[in-house]
């Protein structure tokens, strides 16, 4: 079990560990001048609940995660976290209200060990010297790392048990609400399976609020509450998982159709 | 950082240039035309350095070391070989087109900060070569240039800088305006998309530090002439400092940014000159350390910016409207 | 053919060898000092720091004018240079390079480069303007030559900036191995999207290796006053070196410098004995361009494309 995160000045700010709903609304991104990524998503990743976008490559995904975690440049719309605006936070910020990034590509310390990786994630805590250990044993228990693993260096893991590092990482962070961007790409199908059982107990178990964004739409869409469907930069559908689940085929030939001519139906 | 040339602002360096001309010709007093001699030699070194720099996105730490080439080249071809110095001028430049071309070859590869201290070492190098090979170069003492012209040696090198910088900014019009320009510019904003569309990156990039090289020889040679003196100090991070300083507060990338960079310096230069040489620099890093925190478009930035506040509202207006996404249009 | 080893003539060159590398050893301590403070910003930042000589320069200063004002004996001159050079240090980045941080800069190394490059040439010729530019010194801790072994003689000066480069080396590494504060910075070095969604304050992390970095840099000026003197254009010379030992290590690696530190102590010894002393800032030069051109990471530095 994961030790459930203590009175910290986090804490004591305003929806510092109660889970509340993040939302999006008409969140707007252009990297570049006058090339906009997202024109206008609307999001809701209730509270207590596990919300899962998908969408074809380019949609825009990663990209929403991030502006919403304060990695990317936001020009437009609002986001919210239970009722209190944090769009364009610092991701340090964002974290002491408990939402937390595990980005598509790799973002792990390659030269630590990958106990020193773990470390980092308590960062904001790090003076907790007890916790921080017990709670990096905690988690290498629950995601039955080998042991031989936990001293080695973490650019010397192979991919997949680099991604599982960053997951574990994400876990000592304590979030309460966490965005995952594509948690098992590269990971063996066993090791998925076991990385969408822990996803989906987090809510219950830890009362966690979980924003997934994911390539795998059956596996996901199993443990999934409601779905959201990217295109081009545009909410494209959504509905509850089983609604999607039964529309799937007719979704995934919408992005086919689609092709470059990119028209988006909004 | 950078805005897009316009004409109305080449018709303005164009302006400056020939006023600055015309003001060394009213006054002839020698202090001015000194100083008028200076500015065309720092306009060439600042607006040759702006197209690598600021145009192609070249960070060159070498330039004052391709300066310096030339007007040892010329200088040395003129002593031993006999040259007349114009002719030594032209040999020194080229000379130091070759060597741009040799460290191009050499440093292109790197990008950002590993090519500006690539090149930097290649400026260290020669500084230091020039100043311990003192058989060849004559050390610190420097060197000895014949003169171009005999007789009112001032007012003749006033044409000279006029005429040479008139050539360079109309072939850098040139430049720009032709397919050569957007490459640069893509290069600078995205090297790799720019590469990933198949423009030769490296090729374009040498081939521009290469003449851009040719202009600093060039500079080299015309201060050589004009002074009859070369020395090591010329190539030294000081004068490094305040062409990119002069860029800089004129407005990187842009044409006549240069020229108003130049212009300021001089300025500063002439009114404090009786100091000593440490008080023109402080000022002048001082202006840049400014520049670069509250108006980081220099000069010119600040031109523009003013110039728009009067155009007309409509226009402003009209600029100000979103363009329309190109798929947002519902599928009919 | 060699010569037996009795023969006078060989064991002179024997003696010689040995004491260039003494020498270049003893320089090579404080040149590393200099390019693990620059290589830690380059890491933590990726930007190259042109006022580091700056730093060396305010370094020598400050402790002279310390001496001069109070009388203070070298270690505590040293201390107080440290405190002004970090402090320096601090304040160029949290006020001078806020912009990088705080806004976003279309090409923040670039910024930084040309911020850098104005405030050193700012600090030169403000030396040269406030301070004149006269070559000042004061007495060191040890102004005797001291002889080892019989044969090897170097100002005890020299020892004592070897051995002050060594402890405050050895206190850069326990700060970067073993705190929270170092763990920071190898998180920044190693992955800085990583660093940013586990909460890293990066400006907060940036001031304090800024005043890391400017407190080395000052130390290293204020130890080498009594042997070369304190003026304006002080760290021009070493601000090369140091750029040279950053490139020479790899980009980024703290271990990198100090070898590349050493490496360039040794080279320069040997180089101005057995080649000529006129172009001793040439060696270093001429190993980076070698290095840049077949080991582009340098000796342990991160790959090229990050930095
Ligand atoms: N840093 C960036 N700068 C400029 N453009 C970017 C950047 N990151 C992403 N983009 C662009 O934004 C668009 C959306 O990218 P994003 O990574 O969000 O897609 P995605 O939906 O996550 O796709 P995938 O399923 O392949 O991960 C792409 O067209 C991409 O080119
Ligand atoms: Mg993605």
């Amino acid at each position: 079990m994961i030790t459930r995160p203590r009175r910290t000045e986090a804490a004591a700010k305003p929806s510092g560990r109660v889970p509340v709903d993040l939302v999006a609304t008409g969140l707007r991104v252009a990297y570049e001048r006058d090339v906009e990524i997202l024109r206008g998503v609307e999001i809701t990743a209730a509270a207590r609940r596990i919300s899962l976008v998908i969408g074809p490559n380019g949609a825009g995904k990663s990209t929403f995660l991030k502006a919403v975690a304060g990695l990317a440049p936001v020009t437009g719309g609002l986001v919210t976290l239970g009722g209190v605006d944090i769009t364009r936070w610092r991701p340090r910020d964002l974290l002491a209200h408990g939402v937390a990034l595990v980005p598509q590509n790799g973002t792990l310390f390659p030269a630590m060990t990958v106990r020193e990786n773990l470390q980092m994630g308590g960062w904001l805590r790090r003076r907790e010297k007890a916790w921080l250990g017990e709670s990096i044993e905690a988690v290498v228990n629950r995601f039955n790392l080998p042991r031989h693993l936990v001293d080695r260096r973490a650019g010397d893991l192979s991919g997949g048990q680099q991604k599982l590092v960053e997951i574990m990482r994400s876990m000592i962070m304590t979030p309460t609400t966490l965005l995952l961007d594509e948690p098992t790409a590269g990971l063996s199908p066993k090791m998925a399976s076991q990385v969408y059982e822990q996803i989906a107990a987090l809510p219950g178990d830890l009362g966690v609020t979980v924003l997934l964004v994911d390539q795998n739409v059956r596996s996901s869409l199993a443990i999934s509450d409601d779905v959201y469907v990217l295109a081009m930069g545009l909410n494209n559908d959504r509905g509850t998982a089983r609604d999607i689940t039964e529309r799937l085929g007719e979704i995934t030939a919408g992005w086919l159709r689609q092709g470059v001519s990119g028209a988006v139906k909004s | 950082m950078r805005s897009n040339p316009e004409k109305l602002k080449l018709l303005f360096a164009a302006l400056a240039v020939v006023a600055a001309a015309a003001l060394a010709y009213l006054i002839p007093s020698p202090t001015v035309l000194d100083a008028v001699v200076y500015f065309f030699y720092f306009l060439m070194l600042a607006a040759s350095w702006n197209l690598l720099a600021g145009i192609c996105g070249q960070m060159s730490f070498a330039h004052m070391a391709f300066c310096v080439t030339g007007a040892y080249v010329a200088a040395s071809t003129a002593n031993v070989l006999g040259l007349p110095m114009a002719a030594a001028v032209v040999v020194g430049a080229l000379a130091a087109a070759c060597a741009g071309l040799f460290v191009g070859i050499f440093t292109l590869r790197f990008r950002d900060i590993t090519f500006s201290l690539a090149t930097f070492a290649f400026a260290g190098v020669l500084t230091s070569w020039l100043i311990g090979a003192s058989d060849i170069t004559g050390g610190s003492n420097g060197m000895s240039a014949p003169p171009i012209f005999s007789g009112d040696q001032a007012r003749a090198f006033v044409w000279l800088g006029l005429a040479l910088s008139v050539v360079f900014f109309a072939l850098q019009w040139l430049l720009l305006s032709s397919r050569w320009g957007i490459l640069m510019r893509a290069v600078r904003d995205r090297e790799p998309v720019a590469r990933g569309l198949g423009v030769k990156a490296t090729h374009l990039k040498v081939a521009v530090f290469a003449y851009t090289a040719f202009w600093a020889g060039l500079a080299g040679g015309y201060f050589a002439a004009y002074t009859e003196y070369v020395t090591p100090t010329m190539a030294g991070l000081e004068n490094m400092g305040l062409v990119l300083g002069m860029v800089i507060v004129g407005g990187i990338g842009t044409v006549a940014g240069p020229v108003l960079g130049t212009l300021v310096f001089r300025f500063i230069d002439f009114f404090t000159r009786g100091y000593g040489g440490e008080y023109t620099v402080f000022t002048f890093a001082l202006i840049l350390l400014v520049t670069m925190l509250f108006l980081r478009d220099g000069a010119m930035g600040l031109i523009t910016a003013t110039l728009r506040r009067f155009r007309a509202p409509q226009e402003r207006w009209h600029a100000a409207q979103p363009a329309a996404a190109p798929g947002a249009t519902p599928e009919s | 053919m060699r010569r037996p080893k009795s023969s006078p003539k060989s064991l002179l060159d024997m003696q010689t060898a040995v004491q260039t590398l003494i020498l270049g050893t003893a320089i090579g301590g404080v040149y590393a000092l200099m390019g693990v403070g620059l290589n830690l910003i380059f890491g933590v930042m990726r930007v190259a720091n042109f006022a580091h000589g700056a730093l060396y320069m305010i370094g020598g200063y400050a402790a002279y004018y310390l001496t001069l004002a109070t009388g203070a004996p070298m270690p505590v001159a040293v201390i107080g240079a440290m405190v002004v050079g970090g402090c320096v240090g601090y304040f160029v980045n949290a006020i001078l390079l806020r912009p990088v941080y705080r806004s976003r800069l279309e090409r923040p190394s670039e910024f930084t480069l040309i911020v850098t490059f104005a405030l050193s040439l700012m600090a030169t010729s403000a030396a040269a303007v406030f301070l004149t530019p006269n070559y000042r010194k004061f007495e060191g801790m040890w102004p005797d030559t001291i002889t080892l072994f019989g044969f090897v003689s170097m100002s005890g000066d020299r020892a004592v900036a070897f051995v002050t480069a060594l402890i405050l080396l050895c206190a850069l590494l326990w700060l970067v191995h073993f705190t929270d504060l170092g763990r920071g910075w190898r998180a920044l070095t190693q992955n800085r999207m990583g660093a940013d969604i586990v909460g890293v304050d990066v400006f907060r992390l940036a001031n304090l290796a800024f005043a890391t970095s400017g407190a080395l840099a000052a130390a290293a000026g204020a130890v080498l006053v009594p042997l070369y003197l304190a003026y304006p254009t002080m760290g021009e010379s070493v601000i090369v070196k140091s750029f040279v030992i950053v490139v020479l290590g790899g980009l980024g690696s703290i271990a990198g410098s100090l070898v590349g530190g050493f490496l360039l102590g040794w080279a320069e010894a040997l180089g101005s004995v057995y080649i000529g002393s006129g172009y001793t800032d040439i060696y270093g030069l001429v190993i980076m361009l070698v290095v840049l051109l077949f080991l582009p990471r340098g000796l342990f530095g991160i790959s090229e494309r990050e930095v």
